[in-house]
């Protein structure tokens, strides 16, 4: 019998404590592990999110992180809007043009933000989202957005020109000063889901949902556009997994919904309003050129979602680092249980040792075994501790996408956990010395003697 | 087999020397059989810790085998001691959290390095026990731990038994069927045996009994 197996042996013994001194261990670690598996899969999610977002185009006095957030993440309400002739402007696809955008956007698809169903956001969108969303084609290696495909369905009919249309019919309604209910076509009352939103409201294609506009007891479905789901989406990764996505034009066409905020009657088109733009560059220095054209216009500005979010990054990861310190403070008070806990049992173990040098084991073994113990503490509640961060994750997996507005993987196990696991070991290795030592120096001759 | 000389052992009570045990001679042939007697109180389980060099002495050498056994490092001394020596305590002391045979095991393991599961299986079915190796310490009855204790304290067929008032807690019958199985291994395995004693019984029952009041000088 090895003296680690004696070690284990004499925790099993003492099973309570044992059980007790571990469980400490394994909430420490499961905490660090927990903080970092979050913050790191998140920064990693963030990032990869803003693949397929070279730019996003959004309303003037917003910040770039605001409107990341909002347009990106589907995080934050709209803080604003832009007009149509932006959009008309981005929507180029002629990359001989050079008088246009077209030399630089690949693709531009508008976004209308602003309601909601359970806390899931309404995007409305055209149906170019589903079309060219993930078709990069081949040339662009990098970045190349996650294919958008339908776990069941398909995507609704809502096309650039009908989008067109319809801004026209809102601005001639807007100067006739016309403020009856809007009839929503059949053809535009249909929804597609993100997979998350599927799985977290239950809904499948041919059911139905109504949109509802404000929060709290402001709230108000939208009865008259219920509408039925389509398709649903393959899951992405990505926070688009939260989004209901409908027709651009059943936006306009809801009750509270102005498409136009100007009072003047003298608009066109161009004046009907949106959230956001999202385009898809050319490979190249386009997005820069983008960002650059709109520093100077007072219509809209440009964020590009990589630079937002790691600035976002540089404060979170203070706050990060600040978890993380607090995580390990309860590693070491944890350990400081190892030493406790080794070190109170120490005068009911005498004995046992005083048994066990006089049946040969010398001073270094005794010293070995009291040490593997605490190892074995270590190493057990270590190695519990990063499994049950994991399976936290995995049990609220749903909770931390809606949470955090990215999915988390709970199988995504790093090196960095096995290091973890052996920082910890040595660690209460440590916390495990003075009683070791104070073990291997019982006075074996006193504790025989006092039979 | 053993040699003793000039033995002394104190410490200090309430500021005031006391000797534990003092021993002026004593020698003990190989395989010899005997009982160290005396009242309670006169230092016979301080010169069986001595002895087995678990307690070092403020003078004289005590001699095992022909090796000085202070004479050794600590860590020498354990060796020694785990090879050479049998150790029986008066309540047998088996570790509570392994089963009897591990007990048994854990002795060869620390005498030699590694075990013999196969040795130790057949030294308890030897002392009646091959019902019970599998059980731990508190499944057992006294006399059962008993058995096991001497299996464990022969299982390395040692050079020297040293038995502190092994039966001291068990009715005279089975103290005496105790001791005769205790005797009847030593001499199998070809062990010289230290036994202490206050029990007139037993140690009527060895080979040569010596007061350990009549080795010193002083009175103890």
């Amino acid at each position: 019998m090895k003296l680690f197996a004696m070690a284990w042996r004499n925790l099993r013994q003492r099973a309570l404590s044992s059980t007790l001194t571990i469980l400490g261990v394994l909430l420490g670690t499961a905490l660090v592990t927990f903080l970092w598996l979050v913050a790191s899969e998140a920064e990693r999610k963030y990032v990869q999110s803003t693949s397929g977002f070279d730019v996003v185009v959004g309303p003037n006095g917003t910040s770039s992180l605001d409107l990341v957030l909002n347009a990106v993440y589907l995080a934050k309400p709209a803080q604003g809007v832009i007009e149509f002739r932006t959009y008309r402007e981005l929507h180029q696809d002629d990359a001989k043009d050079r008088k246009t955008w077209g030399r630089y956007v690949r693709y531009a698809i508008p976004f209308a933000y602003g309601d909601s169903f359970h806390g899931f956001p309404v995007c409305a969108t055209t149906d170019e989202f589903f079309l060219k969303w993930g078709n990069a084609p081949e040339t662009v290696k990098e970045d190349r957005p996650p294919e958008l495909r339908f776990a069941t369905g398909g995507p609704f009919t809502f096309s650039h020109e009908d989008y067109l249309a319809e801004a026209e019919v809102q601005a001639a309604r807007h100067r006739s000063g016309d403020t009856r209910e809007q009839e929503v076509p059949p053809a535009w009352r249909k929804v597609v889901l993100g997979a998350l939103a599927a799985r977290q409201l239950g809904l499948g294609v041919g059911d139905s949902i109504a949109p509802a506009h404000g929060t709290g007891s402001s709230l108000h479905f939208h009865e008259e556009a219920r509408s039925e789901v389509v398709g649903v989406l393959e899951e992405l990764g990505s926070p688009l997994d939260r989004g209901i996505f409908v027709p651009v034009g059943l936006h306009y066409r809801l009750s509270d919904h102005a498409a136009i905020g100007k009072a003047s009657v003298d608009v066109t088109a161009d004046d009907v309003e949106l959230s956001a733009v999202v385009v898809s560059c050319r490979p190249g220095i386009g997005f820069m050129q983008l960002r650059k054209a709109f520093m100077t216009r007072t219509d809209a500005i440009a964020a590009v979602p990589r630079i937002a979010v790691q600035e976002l990054f540089q404060v979170v990861g203070n706050i990060a680092e600040a978890l993380g310190a607090i995580a390990w403070i309860v590693l070491v008070v944890a350990s400081l249980g190892v030493f406790l806990a080794l070190y109170n049992t120490m005068v009911e173990r005498e004995r046992d040792i005083a048994i066990l040098r006089s049946i040969g084991a010398r001073r270094f073994q005794i010293f070995t075994i009291t040490l593997a113990e605490a190892a074995w503490i270590g190493f057990v509640g270590a190695a519990l501790g990063v499994l049950a961060a994991h399976a936290c994750v995995y049990l609220f997996a749903d909770g931390l996408a809606v949470s955090t507005g990215v999915p988390i993987r709970a199988s995504a196990f790093a090196m960095r956990e096995v290091w973890l696991v052996l920082g910890v070991t040595a660690l209460a290795s440590i916390a495990g010395l003075i009683p070791a030592w104070r073990a291997s120096s019982t006075d074996v001759a006193r504790l025989l003697s006092a039979n | 087999m053993i040699e003793i000389k000039n033995l002394e052992k104190t410490y200090t009570r309430a500021g005031e020397r006391v000797v534990a045990c003092r021993v002026d001679a004593l020698e003990v042939a190989a395989g010899e059989q005997i009982a160290i007697v005396g009242p309670s109180g006169c230092g016979k389980t301080t010169l069986l810790h001595i002895v087995s060099g678990l307690l070092i002495p403020d003078r004289g050498s005590v001699r095992v085998d022909g090796q000085d056994l202070f004479a050794l490092s600590e860590r020498a001394r354990d060796r020694f001691r785990a090879a050479r020596f049998g150790y029986v305590h008066q309540t047998f002391d088996l570790l509570s959290g392994f089963t009897a045979l591990e007990n048994v095991e854990l002795a060869q393991y620390f005498a030699a390095g590694r075990t013999d599961r196969s040795r130790a299986r057949e030294f308890l079915t030897h002392v009646g026990l091959e019902e019970r190796m599998h059980h731990r310490p508190r499944e057992l009855s006294i006399g059962q731990q008993q058995r096991v204790a001497i299996a464990r304290a022969l299982i390395n067929s040692p050079k020297l038994l040293l038995a502190d008032e092994p039966t001291g807690s068990q009715d005279p019958d089975s103290a005496k069927r105790s001791l005769a199985l205790l005797r009847s291994l030593a001499t199998e395995v070809g062990a010289t045996m230290l036994l202490v004693t206050h029990d007139p019984a037993s140690a009527d029952a060895m080979e040569r009994k010596v007061d350990l009041r009549a080795l010193s000088g002083a009175a103890q």
